[in-house]
């Protein structure tokens, strides 16, 4: 009887649809947003220096360099980060990676710079969240090591130990180590 | 103006929003539903309250859809594609050859609907409009997306939009190609046996009374694709000619679905001679336009 029922189910192309459109509206959103000088708009200001897709024809990668937060390690250096937007979007999260050996943080692995956020799991993903917000939630993880789940054992391990001064000594070291290394 | 959440569109389109019950948060109709096929539980995007109700419309119009009842029944298929799907592959490795053949016999739940087995599927599917499952009377099914309706339903809701005739419509994908959705081999007591209590003790656990019945489902299936093909493979090894393996195949699967329809799905040897049936219909296969009837 239904033999043309199709195996194909038919909303895989309507998402495409939505991701399309939805990513489109966030990119115009997010301009705005970054270019705004009044803190009430733009909360991201030292936060967020740059958020953009790496190819204007192709939503679906975007690079974002935020700050180091005051107070941490990291202050006064600068992060890149690879943002994958799937084709499910924003039914499933975007991917967040740092680059390769650029940083050194509990929840990040180092050599290829994947990122452990809970909000980026599918099980915790809403989609009411944007770019924008995950981008900030990583910058705050900078802020906030979560060390019950560490992709770096040994800097987890540090933090649970309460040895604060340790970590800091580390991370400054890894990265005056990487600043050396880009100046070569 | 309201916006959507999830999609961050309006309703320009005249797309419908619909409300949590809980905590009265407001998404697009299709917007909330498509993300229920990802989510792992029935929490509110924003908030994470769990609701178990979605308001849409208000006044006299206004409908409560139940979406435990969704949420319970994609589990249900997702474990039933699982388990078909996994299956295969264990058989791959074994023998490939073999599975390739088979490939036609048992495969994903999708493929049994296009091969005529939405009889047995349709128990786990429910009313696109008003999520009953009462297959008895689900009468309609879309050709395009496999969506299912009440006739009354798809009236009822052209009414309350104003368009009265214009109710042969699919409204998960807009087609027009609604067909008559006919039970096949399931009489009509066993379709009604199959009410929303099964589906209840169902909840979080996926070992139960439904799934269980499933599986048996699926073995039944099984065992009689099996057993039907035996006879076909037997008149293939024993027609005059040597045949070339691609062909071997082709008319093996072509001749055993067409078995399969004509005893309804099932395995009755007693009431038919499937030895004789599949000489037959091979010979068919060679002489296409040597007409036998079966």
């Amino acid at each position: 009887m239904p033999t043309a029922l199709k195996k194909q189910k038919p909303y895989i192309l309507s998402i495409s649809d939505t991701c399309m459109s939805r990513i489109t509206k966030e990119y115009r959103l997010i301009r705005k947003t970054l270019a705004s000088d009044d803190p009430t708009v733009n909360p991201y200001r030292g936060i967020i220096d740059l958020l953009n897709p790496i190819d204007e024809t192709d939503l679906s990668k975007w690079e974002a360099t935020i700050r180091g937060p005051e107070h941490t390690p990291y202050e006064h250096y600068q992060f890149r980060m690879l943002i994958d937007v799937p084709n499910s979007y924003p039914m499933a999260p975007p991917k967040i990676m740092f680059e390769r050996d650029a940083i050194l943080h509990c929840n990040v692995k180092s050599a290829t710079g994947e990122v452990c956020l809970d909000i980026l799991k599918l099980q915790d993903w809403t989609p009411v969240w944007d770019i924008l917000h995950c981008v900030h939630a990583v910058w705050r993880l900078l802020r906030e090591p979560v060390c019950e789940s560490p992709l770096d054992v040994d800097m987890g391990n540090i933090i649970r130990c309460g040895d604060t001064r340790a970590y800091h000594g580390i991370v400054k070291y890894f990265l005056a180590e990487r600043e050396r290394n880009n100046q070569n | 103006m309201k916006e959507c959440p999830i999609c961050f569109e309006g309703d320009q389109d005249g797309d419908q929003f619909g409300c949590l019950e809980v905590c009265r948060h407001e998404f697009h109709l299709n917007c909330i539903r498509e993300w229920h096929k990802y989510s792992i539980d029935l929490k509110c995007p924003i908030c994470r309250t769990e609701s178990s109700h979605l308001n849409v419309g208000d006044g006299q119009h206004a409908v409560s859809v139940d979406l435990e009842m969704g949420f319970m029944i994609k589990h249900a298929l997702e474990h039933a594609e699982a388990r078909t799907t996994g299956g295969e592959e264990g058989e791959e490795e074994e023998q490939e050859e073999q599975e390739e053949e088979e490939e036609g016999e048992m495969g994903t739940l999708s493929e049994m609907l296009q091969d005529g087995l939405v009889i047995d599927a349709i128990k786990v599917i429910q009313c696109g409009i008003c999520g009953d499952t009462d297959a008895a009377r689900l009468n309609l099914y879309c050709q395009d997306c496999g969506a299912i309706y009440h006739e009354t339903c798809l009236r009822g809701l052209a009414c309350e939009v104003g368009e009265r005739n214009a109710w042969h419509e699919c409204t998960e994908c807009r087609s027009h190609q609604l067909l008559e959705l006919r039970m096949g081999c399931v009489s009509e007591d066993q379709v009604t046996s199959y009410d929303s209590r099964d589906y209840m003790i169902f909840a979080g656990e996926v070992r139960d009374k439904h799934s269980v019945q499933t599986e048996q489902m699926y073995d039944r299936i099984r065992h009689a694709k099996h057993s039907i093909q035996t006879h076909v493979r037997r008149a293939l090894d024993q027609y005059p000619l040597a045949l070339p393996r691609d062909t071997y195949k082709n008319i093996n699967q072509h001749v055993s679905r067409k078995l399969y329809r004509f005893s309804d799905n099932k395995y009755l040897p007693n009431q038919h001679d499937y030895d004789s049936l599949a000489r037959t219909a091979v010979h068919a296969e060679f002489f296409p336009h040597y007409h036998v009837d079966i």
